[in-house]
């Protein structure tokens, strides 16, 4: 009967195919959006400061994700070396995820503390000058251009009301935080904070 | 009434295709370079990898896809609904607003206004304008298809109609976020609920825009190019409400040993697995088609081109449906053997199935019957067979070895290999992609060339009396 009335009226066609193709929506995205409030409560997790949020944006911005994940799956050889598997409750204050899809370069989920300031920015700067053989692009721009620091207060507000808890006198200090430091003083201060 | 049809907007949509397959590879193809000799980068904010992959993945998907199958949808409604397009006013500024999208996508994506989610990086203005854009265009489809003059709506047009309810849908969903500046925004969803939106998008772009849309265009363009009707309506059925039910529950098997729960996990490797009969179910169907007529088959690049579509389109649909198993899963995640894969479906199939379309469709829209050359087909053909087994031997055997060292453990638990091994061992297979993806793209400028002396052939040439693509 359905075969036959959806090649016949274009009313049909468009409200089965809503119906059919929402059943995974009803199924396991919209479920796994309430589970929020479950994961916030068992989480460990801090949200960024404002110089990681500003690096942290800029990860995104130069579309890092591209070739590094951050997510450690739950496997021996992948814990042994990426270090702690990721879980969910890790990732709460992850507007969005960056997990990627692609290890074209490792993986930074645990990365925070591993190499000293100095390695990244050595390593920004010239990747080849510390992993001879890398195939990661140069950031010589990151170092220098610098932050204003205009919209880091309005970044946490919006974040804030999306659910990362952060207090009037952080958002406050923000901008004096940020101000002037270069884009790969944010990157490294966001990159040694990974896995903390 | 024919004289009625909109041929001029389909021309228009089909030509700016032609360009952005050109232009999506040829970025492509500047990132196969890049990650080979990384002083392709040219220490250039605008031009490194990271900036340089969403253009690529948004030109073929968006410039290319998207613009051949808003041309041909619009051109096969028409035809086979017999009754002009339903606004002529609509159908411009739905090529207009799209052609604005890209235009917005090629100057931002360089500067860095990315949201990172992977297929859906644009900011949120470029996301309101391609809702905006996509409403018209659902509008101006069943529309038409709504005044249509037969009975039934034609196979072609309930792919193409998933293919425009179905990215709806999951573009407003996943593209939900909040306005920081003019440029910047947050996802409403963050982690886990973040991953899983995305990747409800992420696969169901694959499955609805680069597989329904291109199913559509290729059921009635394949029939037209072997003159014969399709195979079978029944299994056509199946091929629509199998795609249309399993496809959308899949995509949570790009998050397998992730965080996400595993019922979800597992649920994405089950109907990854469905996903199998309805895939070989409407391969199976224009493969008979294609088969109807194996006298015209043994010569005809057009059909050839769509036979090669489908075989590609049948081997990606098992090795998916694979890769989600988790054994398989372990070793292929994160490596470039998904590159790989992706890659065999994006050339193979969608690529080709253009191809076919662009050699069949563009001579008749302009009133010639053939193509200026026969023999530059038959280059074209073979140098993409040539570049994609290139591309698919080397991401295998990079991918599955590169998967491989990332697991392999000593006895005492210590880790075989270090990464930087494991890209020095990928490194030459990157030349061999490379290499591949230079003989497809040299494969499109034959074809370009083609175009280019076909259509600027003397009047002679052409038989103003035989209609386009004649109607159903």
């Amino acid at each position: 009967m359905l075969t036959k009335e959806f090649t016949q009226s274009v009313w049909i066609l468009i409200l089965s195919v809503i119906a059919v193709a929402s059943l995974s929506l009803l199924a396991w995205v919209l479920p796994n959006l309430f589970t929020k409030s479950e994961l916030v409560k068992n989480s460990t997790a801090k949200p960024f400061t404002a110089l990681q949020l500003a690096g942290r944006d800029i990860y995104i911005s130069e579309g890092c994700a591209n070739c590094h994940s951050q997510m450690v799956r739950p496997l021996a050889a992948e814990v042994a070396r990426y270090g702690r598997f990721t879980t969910a409750e890790d990732d709460i204050y992850e507007y969005p995820n960056l997990w990627g899809s692609k290890r074209t370069g490792p993986d930074l989920a645990n990365l925070g503390r591993k190499y000293s300031y100095q390695w990244h920015e050595a390593h920004l700067r010239d990747p080849r000058a510390v992993v001879p053989t890398s195939i990661m692009p140069a950031y010589p721009w990151l170092f220098e251009k610098r932050l204003s620091g205009e919209r880091i207060g309005r970044k946490m507000e919006v974040l804030r009301s999306l659910g990362v808890p952060y207090t009037d006198a952080e958002i406050d200090r923000a901008r004096l935080e940020v101000r002037n430091k270069t884009y790969a003083q944010a990157l490294i201060a966001y990159l040694q904070s990974l896995g903390e | 009434m024919e004289a009625d049809y909109n041929i001029r907007v389909v021309k228009y949509f089909i030509v700016t295709a032609l360009a952005w397959a050109l232009v999506g590879m040829l970025v492509g193809l500047m990132l196969a370079a890049q990650l080979y000799w990384p002083a392709l980068n040219f220490d250039s904010e605008y031009f490194q990898f990271g900036r340089l992959r969403p253009l690529h993945t948004s030109g073929v998907i968006f410039g290319f896809t998207v613009n051949i199958l808003m041309g041909t949808s619009l051109y096969i409604v028409q035809r086979t609904g017999r009754t002009p397009l339903f606004n002529n006013t609509l159908a411009w500024m739905v090529y207009w607003g799209w052609q604005l999208v890209l235009m917005l996508a090629v100057i931002t994506l360089p500067l860095g206004f990315t949201t990172s989610k992977e297929y859906a990086e644009l900011e949120w203005p470029i996301d309101i304008l391609i809702a905006v854009v996509w409403v018209m265009y659902a509008v101006l489809f069943f529309g038409t298809v709504g005044k249509r003059t037969v009975k039934h709506i034609f196979v072609s047009n309930w792919f193409f109609g998933a293919f425009i309810i179905v990215i709806a849908m999951i573009f407003i969903v996943n593209n939900l976020e909040y306005p920081v500046s003019l440029w910047k925004s947050y996802s409403i969803y963050s982690g886990t609920q973040d991953a899983i939106v995305q990747w409800w998008w992420g696969h169901n772009a694959v499955g609805f825009l680069l597989t329904a849309g291109i199913i559509g265009m290729n059921y009635y363009f394949i029939s037209k190019a072997t003159e014969r009707p399709i195979y079978s309506y029944r299994l056509s059925v199946v091929n629509f409400w199998g795609l249309v039910g399993f496809y959308t529950w899949a995509g949570t098997h790009h998050l397998i040993y992730s965080s996400v729960d595993d019922w979800v996990q597992n649920l994405g490797i089950i109907m990854s697995l469905l996903l199998w009969l309805p895939s070989w179910a409407g391969a199976f169907n224009n493969l008979m088609t294609l088969l109807s007529n194996k006298e015209k088959l043994k010569h005809d690049f057009v059909m050839l081109f769509f036979l090669s579509a489908v075989i590609y389109y049948a081997l990606a649909t098992l090795e998916g449906p694979l890769l989600s198993i988790r054994w398989f899963n372990m070793v292929a995640h994160n490596t470039e053997w998904i590159v790989g894969h992706v890659h065999s479906a994006a050339l193979g199939w969608v690529a080709m199935s253009g191809f076919a379309v662009f050699y069949y469709f563009i001579p008749r829209l302009w009133g010639y019957t053939e193509m200026w050359s026969r023999r530059l087909m038959k280059w074209h053909f073979w140098f993409s067979h040539i570049g994609i087994t290139l591309y698919a031997v080397a991401l295998w055997i990079g991918g599955i070895g590169q998967g491989y060292m990332w697991l392999k453990q000593n006895a005492d638990g210590s880790l075989a290999y270090s990464f930087v091994e494991s890209m020095n061992f990928v490194g030459p297979w990157f030349l061999m992609r490379f290499i591949g993806g230079a003989f497809f793209v040299a494969g499109v400028l034959i074809m370009l060339y083609n175009f280019y002396r076909t259509l600027t052939q003397s009047w002679d040439a052409r038989e103003p009396a035989r209609e386009v693509a004649y109607a159903d």
